[in-house]
């Protein structure tokens, strides 16, 4: 993370982030959102689960996005369904980079058969569409928050299993990984040492465009009825309401822009660290 | 090519035959279709082993019974494969004589053969609804008549026979097909494949094509005995989510949309009728408390606690959730069958009694599960995630600590009937349209009493009126247990009826005849 932090300091040239409108505005946005689930129980008018209002009221100076089915605020619900969507799409992101990370590293260090044994794991686990694999996980473990992450970080990490086992093959070719082994590292050191300052560029990078992914997916499961349960205010299990209530446009219309605003937050600050961490990658998309 | 005047003159008598032999074609190439949406709950058309909603629909269409209902009507039998039928004063003997006019589809007559083999079958097959011929004997002293026959006094069983699952099937092709009516005939059995393959009743419509999960498409029988032949020459009955239905028959691509909630119906504009039900429909929701769950709480086996759930729960905002048409469940018996409660007798808020009885009740910070389907399930439009939202706010500002549990239907539905639920939020439709499947269903010892923990002999009291009502064959009489019945279990079962959401039926106004009914939902036969 020092390594990472170092890169985006120094970074004073066109690349740098600071200097990207997108990752302004990206990181704007996430700022409001996160500032938002801190201090929601002081912003939202009402409690997000009180049903004391009339149900289906329209947006009005008193409910700014209206009431739900049950006479819910549905402001209310959106700012706290902030606390839920964005920690839990950034804990199964973290969760599945580091378990890809480790499993890719090992794969790749190891060669040979353990290599060829987990790429084959990799690929079944690529051979099963995303969210269909997510929705068996999920409802097999039953639905809620906690079980969603599971599915989704199941999901999830084989792609990053994939980049850091290439990076470690292209890696130990260097001399400074056939000294270190010459000198007697123990290759757990030599992965934690000598690679891990060349694969967590990338790996931050992937992991920051894979964010917008993650939340996109959990509010899926929630959306299917598999993730947050009630009286959770989670924007995708709100968006399903609207979806069932398709003439009351607000239901949905407003969860959905949290939604939409968020992942695309995090797809412009992933962009804009992959130019500023990774510019190889980011020429290549230019050319 | 050089035209003279004869080839000129050929060319155009032969046009002019041609096109004139087109026009004389008979016009039959347009057929009239109706689709029918619906969220499927459907397992087969084989009436022995179907008893969900979409099944009854079109079995009911496929296959008679002895007896049926016309339109909206659960209450007065009409004939149906039978002409007439005759009660002894007892209540245990029913004697039925069948049309001599009716015939199957394929031209064969009905005989009392086929009704035995039919009711044995469906007794003995062991599927979902073979509970509905406990305790009844079938014979057939001549090729005309059936004598169903009962041990004790069951004035019910008319409104037994006309449940779809009592269908008459043809037995000869049926047998022909692996189909078998013998005491071990949930093994020997073989024709389930068949009867989801093509149907042999003798109803309006026949089986032209069956997919569980997205669409069964009867059409016409042309041979039809009855005095009302078929309306369409096709109905395609189609697999659609709630929301889906909603924009199709306001579109027009659908005819009858079967499971919009009140909130959805309204608002459908002018193209289209809503059509409410008679009375609410005779599904009722409630919440079930089990008293054998949690020995160490002993939380549910206390009065106190049942009754500071009851009082604590707040009624009419879930009426309020339910939309127009619905009423708060004042007992157990909905609203639509004789001896229901009247609506004053139902349940209040008391949140000072609720508060008080659960202090008393001395569970304090125990957590308390609550139980339901959970991945979006909803029936009538009402979404079960919702109503337990609902119930869940008010049973924590009495100061319960609940906590939901929602799961799939296939995980939570079986977890509820095994009786390993602490609380549960379910629903409960009728198997027969008559107050006894009630009584017989939630008393101590029966099948939902028991998924309640609540065993036989627990008690006396409800039980009793329990056996009073299943033999009274006097209609007042009836009317009057099932009310006194109901009242003791609003005093101290451990069950909480809630709401009874509105039967609406939103139809395109070109289809005539849309009744909501509560067996069957709709009657396709009606329907011109």
């Amino acid at each position: 993370m020092s390594t990472i932090l170092k890169k985006l300091k120094r970074s004073k040239n066109a690349n740098s982030i600071w200097r990207q409108p997108l990752a302004v505005v990206g990181i704007s946005i996430i700022a409001i959102w996160t500032f938002l689930a801190i201090f929601a129980p002081w912003i939202a008018p009402y409690n997000p689960n009180a049903q004391d209002a009339d149900k289906f009221l329209t947006p009005s100076a008193a409910h700014w996005m209206g009431t739900d089915e049950l006479g819910r605020d549905i402001w209310s619900r959106i700012i706290h369904g902030a606390r839920i969507s964005l920690p839990y799409s950034l804990l199964l992101v973290v969760l599945s980079a580091a378990i890809g990370s480790i499993i890719g590293a090992i794969s790749g260090y190891a060669g040979g058969k353990i290599d060829s044994f987990i790429m084959r794991v990799t690929d079944v686990f690529f051979a099963f569409p995303g969210i269909v694999l997510a929705m068996a996980v999920a409802a097999a473990l039953g639905p809620q928050i906690r079980n969603a992450v599971i599915a989704v970080t199941i999901v999830a990490w084989p792609v990053y299993a994939r980049l850091v086992r290439g990076l470690i093959l292209n890696a130990k070719q260097n001399d400074y990984v056939t000294a270190s082994a010459l000198l007697g590292s123990s290759a757990l050191r030599t992965m934690v040492v000598d690679l891990r300052p060349n694969l967590s560029g990338p790996v931050f990078v992937l992991a920051s465009l894979e964010v917008g992914n993650a939340l996109l997916l959990l509010s899926g499961l929630s959306f299917l009825g598999l993730g947050a349960q009630p009286p959770a205010a989670e924007w995708g299990s709100m968006v399903s309401m609207g979806a069932v209530n398709f003439d009351r446009w607000w239901v949905g219309l407003f969860p959905g822009l949290a939604i939409l605003t968020a992942v695309l937050a995090f797809n412009f600050i992933g962009d804009s660290l992959r130019d500023a961490l990774d510019p190889r990658t980011a020429k290549a998309l230019r050319d | 090519m050089k035209l003279n005047f004869k080839s000129i003159a050929s060319i155009a008598l032969s046009s002019a035959v041609v096109t004139a032999g087109l026009v004389a074609l008979p016009a039959n190439a347009a057929t009239k279709n109706l689709t029918v949406e619906t969220v499927f709950q459907l397992t087969s058309t084989d009436p022995a082993r179907s008893f969900e909603q979409t099944g009854n629909m079109i079995n009911r269409a496929l296959y008679e019974t002895l007896v049926t209902y016309k339109g909206g009507d659960a209450s007065t039998p009409v004939p149906g494969i039978a002409s007439k039928w005759k009660v002894n004063a007892g209540a245990t003997e029913f004697t039925f004589t069948i049309d001599p006019k009716a015939k199957f589809a394929d031209g064969t007559k009905v005989t009392s053969a086929d009704v035995v083999f039919s009711l044995n079958r469906l007794k003995n097959v062991k599927g979902n609804p073979s509970s509905l011929m406990n305790g009844i004997t079938v014979a057939a002293p001549n090729a005309k008549t059936v004598v169903l026959t009962t041990e004790k006094a069951t004035p019910q069983v008319l409104a037994i026979v006309t449940s779809p699952a009592l269908g008459i099937l043809n037995s000869k092709v049926a047998k022909a097909n692996g189909a078998s009516d013998a005491a071990d005939a949930a093994t020997a059995d073989k024709a389930l494949e068949f009867l989801k393959s093509k149907s042999i009743g003798s109803g309006p419509y026949v089986l032209k094509s069956f997919n569980l999960t997205t669409e069964v498409v009867l059409e016409k029988n042309t041979k039809y005995w009855g005095a009302s032949m078929a309306g369409y020459d096709k109905i395609i009955v189609r697999n659609v989510p709630v929301n889906v239905q909603r924009l199709n028959v306001i579109k027009g691509t659908s005819s009858i949309a079967v499971d919009l909630s009140p909130d959805q119906a309204s608002g459908v504009g002018s193209k289209v009728n809503v059509v409410t039900g008679k009375a609410s429909n005779v599904f009722f929701f409630y919440l079930s408390q089990n008293s054998e769950f949690s020995p160490a709480t002993k939380f549910t086996s206390d009065p106190k606690c049942v009754e500071a759930a009851r009082y604590g729960i707040n009624y009419n905002k879930i009426v309020r959730y339910a939309g127009f048409g619905a009423i708060q469940a004042p007992g157990i018996i909905p609203s639509f069958f004789s001896g229901a409660l009247k609506k004053k007798a139902a349940i209040k808020q008391d949140t000072a009694r609720a508060k008080a009885a659960f202090d008393a009740c001395g569970i304090k910070d125990t957590p308390v599960s609550i139980g339901y389907w959970g991945d979006g399930g909803a029936v009538n439009g009402l979404n079960f995630g919702s109503l337990a939202a609902l119930v869940d706010e008010d049973l924590r500002a009495i100061g319960f600590k609940t906590k939901l549990v929602g799961a799939p239907i296939a995980v939570s539905l079986p977890l509820y009937r095994d009786n390993k639920e602490e609380m549960g939020l379910w629903l409960w439709g009728p198997d027969w349209p008559d107050s006894t499947n009630y009584t017989e269903s939630f008393s101590p010892g029966t099948k939902v009493g028991l998924r309640m923990g609540w065993l036989a002999g627990q008690d006396s009291v409800i039980t009793d009126l329990q056996t009073k009502a299943a033999t009274a064959t006097d209609p007042k009489k009836r009317a009057a247990l099932f009310r006194s019945w109901q009242k003791e279990m609003n005093k101290r079962s451990p069950l909480i009826p809630l709401v009874q959401p509105a039967a609406i039926l939103v139809a395109n106004k070109s289809v005539v005849g849309v009744q909501d009914h509560p067996i069957w939902k709709v009657n396709l036969t009606e329907l011109k």
